[in-house]
C-alpha cells in the first residue's frame, strides 16, 4: 500500500475478454499487469477503485485469483461514464488503480466448510478470486464438498463460462447453471434462484453460503437459506455502494457507523441484521 | 493550561503577524465585502479583529473547497503534497476542538489523508478566545470552552486594549520567541471552566432510524446543504477528473450529505434518496456514528449551521428532541 | 398591534380550512427562530394553529414547500409567495384547485437590525395578485410607487459588479435550493453528459452556474430575495436576473406570477414577439 492512499498506480491493460454474449456486449474482464513488475498483493473480497484519467473513477471487485496476481482481473459492465470510457480502452492502454480496500472472505473461518456459492450475473466476479483460492490445489484439501449455483437472464449473459467446464472436473464440485426463462437448446436448469435453492442439498451443519447478485437476488436468496434453516452467521454476501475515497473518509457508503469500503463490503447476514436498513 | 505568558498591543501582535507573513501565508479573518471569512492577508490592516465569528470555519485552511490531488500523464499518477508554511490567525475554541476532531478523523485511523496532513503539520496555528456567546452558539453544552482551547500553538485572549498570549506548544513558544523579543510577561491563572449540561445522544443507531419521525424533523429543510459547508467538523468530498491539454488531473471537492446525487449509485438506486433520510445521516454522523468509531461527537456548538439556515432550523433543537422522544 | 390583528385574522382562516377539510396541511409561519426570525411551520392540527405568528420577520418564500408536496394544500402567502405559487400554476407544476392561498399584504420584510431583507427594499407589488383568503394590511396602500432598478448601468459596469459578487461564491448552491424556481430535478450545473461543471471552483465555473440560473430564470423571476438571503457568503447576482426580468417585461409585457390564466412570456409565441438579439440584432417594433 503505498503512503498516500488517493495516489493510482498505473497499470497496462493485457488482455480483455468478452464475457456476454448478447448483442449489447456489456461486460468485459480486463485483465492489467501493475507499471514497473509490481504486484497487488489482496484476498477474496477486496476491491479496487479503477480510473479512467479524465473521467472519473469507481470501485470494483477483484475477479481473479489473489495467488496468481502477476495479473489481476476486474469484470466491469458498461453502466455509466467511467465504465463506458473503459470499455473504450483497448490492449496496450493504460489504467490506473488504487487500492486494495476493504475486508476480506473468512477464508480461514471458511476452512473445513461445505461452501454453497449463489451467484447472479455479474455476482460471480466478486466470488471468482475466493472459489479460484479455494480451487488451488495447495488449498482444495483445507475445504469440503463445493456447490454453486450461477444464475444469468439468458444463456448469453453467464460470465467466466469457459471456467465452469474446468471447475467442474475438480473433486467434490457441483455446478448449477439456471437462467431465466426458457429458451431453445438449453439443457440446464430454468428459474430463479431462490426457487431452486430449496431443491439443493447441503448439510446444514456445516455449510456457509456465499451470495452476490442483485439486492433482489440477495434478499430472496437469504430469505429461502433461513427458511432452510441455515444460521445467519454462516450466510456471506459482499454490498456495493456509492464510494468516493475507498478509506472511509469521504462519506458516501456507511450503513449506520459502518463503511461499506472499510468494513465491508463482505458481511454476514447477521452482521446485516445489526444494521440499519440504508443500503 | 498554560501558565507562561506574554502581553501584547495590538500594534506588537500586528508586527508580530507582519513578521510572520515574510515566511509564512496567513489566514485570518478578513472582510469579503459582505461577510467575515478567513482570508489570506497579506497586510495586517485587512486583518479583523474583534469578536465576530466568521460565517465559514477556518477548516478550508487545511482542507479546501477544491485542491488537485492527482495529476496523470504518461509517466503515470503523482501527487504533489502542499508545502506551503501557513498561519491561521484567530480560530476560535469551537473551530480548534474541530480541526483537532478532523486531525482524529482524518489522519489517526486506517489510512491518514496525506492532503489534510501536509497542511496541519505546515501551519502554526493562533486560537482567539471568544469574549462572548453569540446567538445560536452552544459551545458551552458541546463541552467547547469558549475562553480556552489547547489545540492551538498560541492561544490569545483580547483584554482590554492588549492581547494575553499564551504558549499552548514548543512550535508557538518558537515561533513567538523568534519574532518579538523582550515583552511584558505575565503569569496566567487559570480560569474555571464550567460547562452547561452536556448535550449528546447515546442513542442505539438502530432507534435513530425507527422511533424518530425524521419526517417531521425536516419537513422545512431545503436540503440547500449550506449547513454542510459552514461547519466546522463535516468533511465529505467528491473527486471530479478533467482533461486539460495532454494530462488529466483528479480534484477533490466538498461534497454535502444533504445533496440527493451524494449516495446515488450507478444503477439508479439511493440509499439516502429522501431528504428525511439525508438529514438523518448528518446529524447521526456528527452525534453517534464519529462517537462510535473515535470516541467523540463531532459537534462543538459553533452555532454556524444554525445562523446559517434559510428555513431556521437548528440542530441543537432537532438533537434535544431526539433525547427526549428517546429517554 | 397591526401584526396581532393580521396573525389573529390569520389564525383563524387556518383554524377554518383545517376543520372543513379544506387542506391536510397549511404553511405557515411560527416564532422560535434566531434573532426572533419567523421560521416555516407546518399546521395539520386546527388547534396548532394558534402558533402562527405574523410579522415583519417571515422571510422565507414558502412557495418551494408546495412544489412536490402531494397533499390539499394551505399557504400563508406574501405577494412574492403567492407570484411563485402563480408560476407553479402556469408552469404545470401545480393545480390551482390543490391549493388554498391566504394571500396576505405585505409592506416588506426587516432583518435583526430593523434594515430591510433582500428583494423587500425594491419591492414592487405589496398586495397579493390571487388569492383565495385575504388579509389587509392598511399600510400596504400607501407605499411610495419604487422604479424597477435595471436597466440604469453599463454592460460594463454590470460585469465588473458581477465579477465582484461572484468572487465571494463558493459554490455552495444554496440559492438554488432556495429559488422557488429552481425545481429541476437535476441542476443543469450537475448534468454529466454534456459534463457543465469543471473541477475546478474558479471563476468560469460560478460564471456558468451564475449566468446559467440567470437565464433559466427569465421572465420567471419574482424577486422575492431568497436567493440572496440563502447565500451565507453575501453573493448578490439578483441584480443581473433583474435585468433580464426588465427585458422580458420590456419585451413581452410580461410579469411573473401575476395573473394564473396567463401563459409564461418564455412558454409563448407570438408573431408580434419582439425577438430583437434573437434574429440578428434588428428591433422590430
Amino acid at each position: 500500500m503505498n503512503m498516500n492512499p488517493y495516489l493510482p498506480l498505473k497499470a497496462e491493460i493485457v488482455d480483455i475478454v468478452q464475457e456476454t454474449t448478447d448483442s449489447e456486449l456489456d461486460v468485459k474482464t480486463y485483465a492489467l499487469k501493475l507499471g514497473g513488475g509490481a504486484k497487488m498483493e489482496f484476498m477474496p473480497g477486496q476491491f479496487v477503485e479503477l480510473s479512467a484519467p479524465g473521467v472519473g473513477e469507481a470501485p470494483f471487485g477483484f475477479a481473479s485469483n489473489p495467488l496468481r496476481n502477476d495479473t489481476i482481473e476486474i469484470s466491469i459492465k458498461r453502466t455509466g461514464m467511467v465504465t463506458d470510457a473503459i470499455h473504450s480502452l483497448e490492449i496496450g492502454d493504460s489504467i490506473f488503480i488504487r487500492g486494495p480496500f476493504g475486508n476480506t472472505f473468512p477464508v480461514k473461518g471458511l476452512e473445513g466448510s461445505d461452501i454453497l456459492f449463489i451467484a447472479g450475473g455479474l455476482g460471480l466476479a466478486p466470488l471468482r478470486p475466493l472459489i479460484t483460492y479455494i480451487f488451488e490445489e495447495e488449498n482444495r484439501a483445507k475445504y469440503g464438498k463445493i456447490q454453486m449455483l450461477i444464475a444469468a437472464r439468458t444463456p448469453t449473459d453467464f460470465i467466466f463460462f469457459r471456467d465452469y467446464a474446468e471447475w467442474r472436473k475438480i473433486k467434490d464440485v457441483e455446478i448449477t447453471l439456471t437462467i431465466d426463462n426458457e429458451v431453445p437448446n438449453w439443457a440446464e436448469r430454468v428459474g430463479f434462484p431462490h426457487n431452486l435453492v430449496t431443491e439443493m442439498s447441503f448439510d446444514l451443519e456445516k455449510t456457509y453460503a456465499v451470495l452476490c447478485g442483485p439486492p433482489i437476488m440477495i434478499k430472496a436468496v437469504s430469505q429461502k437459506l433461513m427458511e432452510m434453516g441455515m444460521p445467519q452467521d454462516r450466510i456471506l454476501t459482499t454490498l456495493e455502494m456509492r464510494m468516493t475515497c475507498g478509506v472511509g473518509n469521504c462519506g458516501k457508503c456507511n450503513i449506520g457507523h459502518q463503511y461499506v469500503c472499510v468494513d465491508g463490503p463482505v458481511f454476514s447476514l447477521a452482521e446485516l441484521e445489526g444494521m440499519p436498513d440504508e443500503y | 493550561m498554560s501558565e507562561a505568558a506574554i502581553k501584547l498591543t495590538k500594534g506588537e501582535l500586528e508586527k508580530m503577524l507582519a513578521a510572520l507573513m515574510r515566511d509564512r501565508t496567513v489566514f485570518a479573518p478578513g472582510s469579503t465585502g459582505a461577510k467575515l471569512e478567513y482570508l489570506p492577508v497579506d497586510d495586517v490592516s485587512d486583518i479583523v479583529f474583534g469578536d465576530e465569528l466568521p460565517y465559514k470555519s477556518p477548516k478550508d485552511v487545511f482542507f479546501p473547497r477544491c485542491e488537485k490531488i492527482v495529476t496523470f500523464s504518461e509517466n503515470g499518477a503523482e501527487a504533489e503534497l502542499p508545502e506551503t508554511q501557513t498561519v491561521l490567525f484567530g480560530a476560535r475554541p469551537c473551530d480548534l476542538e474541530a480541526l483537532d476532531m478532523l486531525k482524529t478523523i482524518l489522519t489517526q485511523g486506517k489510512f491518514k489523508d496525506p492532503f489534510f496532513a501536509a497542511r496541519y503539520e505546515n501551519a502554526l496555528i493562533i486560537g482567539l478566545a471568544c469574549a462572548e456567546k453569540k446567538p445560536g452558539c452552544f459551545c458551552d453544552q458541546r463541552e467547547t470552552d469558549l475562553d480556552y482551547s489547547e489545540k492551538c500553538d498560541l492561544f490569545l485572549r483580547a483584554d482590554g486594549d492588549k492581547f494575553e498570549v499564551l504558549y499552548v506548544s514548543d512550535k508557538g513558544k518558537k515561533a513567538l520567541g523568534a519574532h518579538i523579543p523582550g515583552l511584558e510577561q505575565f503569569k496566567n491563572t487559570p480560569r474555571e471552566f464550567r460547562p452547561a449540561e452536556t448535550l449528546s445522544l447515546d442513542a442505539a443507531e438502530d432507534d435513530l432510524f425507527t422511533k424518530i419521525d425524521w419526517e417531521e424533523i425536516t419537513e422545512t429543510c431545503q436540503s440547500c446543504g449550506i449547513c454542510t459547508y459552514v461547519c466546522p467538523t463535516c468533511h465529505c468530498f467528491m473527486f471530479k477528473d478533467v482533461e486539460e491539454d495532454d494530462k488529466a488531473y483528479r480534484y477533490r471537492n466538498w461534497d454535502s450529505c444533504m445533496f440527493p446525487k451524494f449516495t446515488l449509485h450507478a444503477s439508479g438506486h439511493n440509499p439516502r434518496a429522501a431528504k428525511r433520510e439525508r438529514y438523518r445521516q448528518r446529524v447521526a454522523h456528527k452525534y453517534v456514528y464519529i462517537k462510535e468509531n473515535f470516541g467523540m461527537t463531532a459537534c462543538t456548538g459553533c452555532g454556524r449551521c444554525i445562523r446559517s439556515c434559510p428555513a431556521g432550523m437548528s440542530i441543537k433543537t432537532v438533537v434535544e428532541g431526539i433525547r427526549e422522544e428517546l429517554q | 398591534m397591526i401584526y396581532e390583528e393580521m396573525t389573529k385574522q390569520i389564525r383563524e382562516a387556518a383554524k377554518r380550512l383545517l376543520k372543513e377539510g379544506a387542506v391536510d396541511v397549511i404553511l405557515a409561519y411560527r416564532g422560535g427562530g434566531l434573532n426572533e426570525m419567523q421560521v416555516p411551520f407546518f399546521v395539520k392540527k386546527p388547534e396548532d394553529a394558534e402558533l402562527i405568528e405574523w410579522g415583519d420577520r417571515c422571510y422565507q418564500n414558502l412557495a418551494p414547500y408546495v412544489h412536490g408536496l402531494n397533499k390539499k394544500v394551505g399557504i400563508l402567502a406574501k405577494p412574492c409567495d403567492v407570484r411563485a405559487i402563480v408560476q407553479y400554476i402556469t408552469e404545470f407544476q401545480i393545480e390551482r384547485d390543490k391549493v388554498t392561498i391566504i394571500g396576505v399584504d405585505c409592506i416588506g420584510m426587516v432583518d435583526e437590525n430593523g434594515n430591510a431583507r433582500p428583494g423587500c427594499s425594491e419591492c414592487r407589488v405589496h398586495k397579493p395578485p390571487v388569492y383565495d383568503e385575504y388579509i389587509r394590511d392598511e399600510r400596504a396602500a400607501n407605499l411610495p410607487a419604487i422604479e424597477p432598478k435595471a436597466g440604469e448601468t453599463t454592460l460594463e459596469e454590470n460585469l465588473e459588479r458581477f465579477q465582484k459578487e461572484i468572487d465571494k461564491c463558493i459554490l455552495c448552491y444554496s440559492c438554488r435550493q432556495a429559488c422557488y424556481g429552481c425545481y429541476c430535478k437535476t441542476c443543469f450545473i450537475e448534468r454529466d453528459m454534456p459534463d457543465w461543471q469543471p473541477a475546478e471552483i474558479d471563476t468560469g465555473t460560478k460564471i456558468t452556474f451564475h449566468m446559467g440560473r440567470a437565464m433559466h430564470l427569465a421572465g420567471r423571476c419574482v424577486d422575492c430575495g431568497a436567493c440572496e438571503a440563502a447565500c451565507q457568503s453575501g453573493v448578490n447576482v439578483r441584480y443581473i436576473i433583474r435585468e433580464v426580468t426588465k427585458f422580458i417585461e420590456d419585451a413581452y409585457g410580461y410579469s411573473a406570477g401575476m395573473d394564473a390564466e396567463e401563459p409564461p412570456a418564455l412558454l409563448t409565441n407570438k408573431f408580434d414577439d419582439k425577438e430583437f438579439g434573437f434574429l440578428g440584432g434588428e428591433r422590430h417594433e
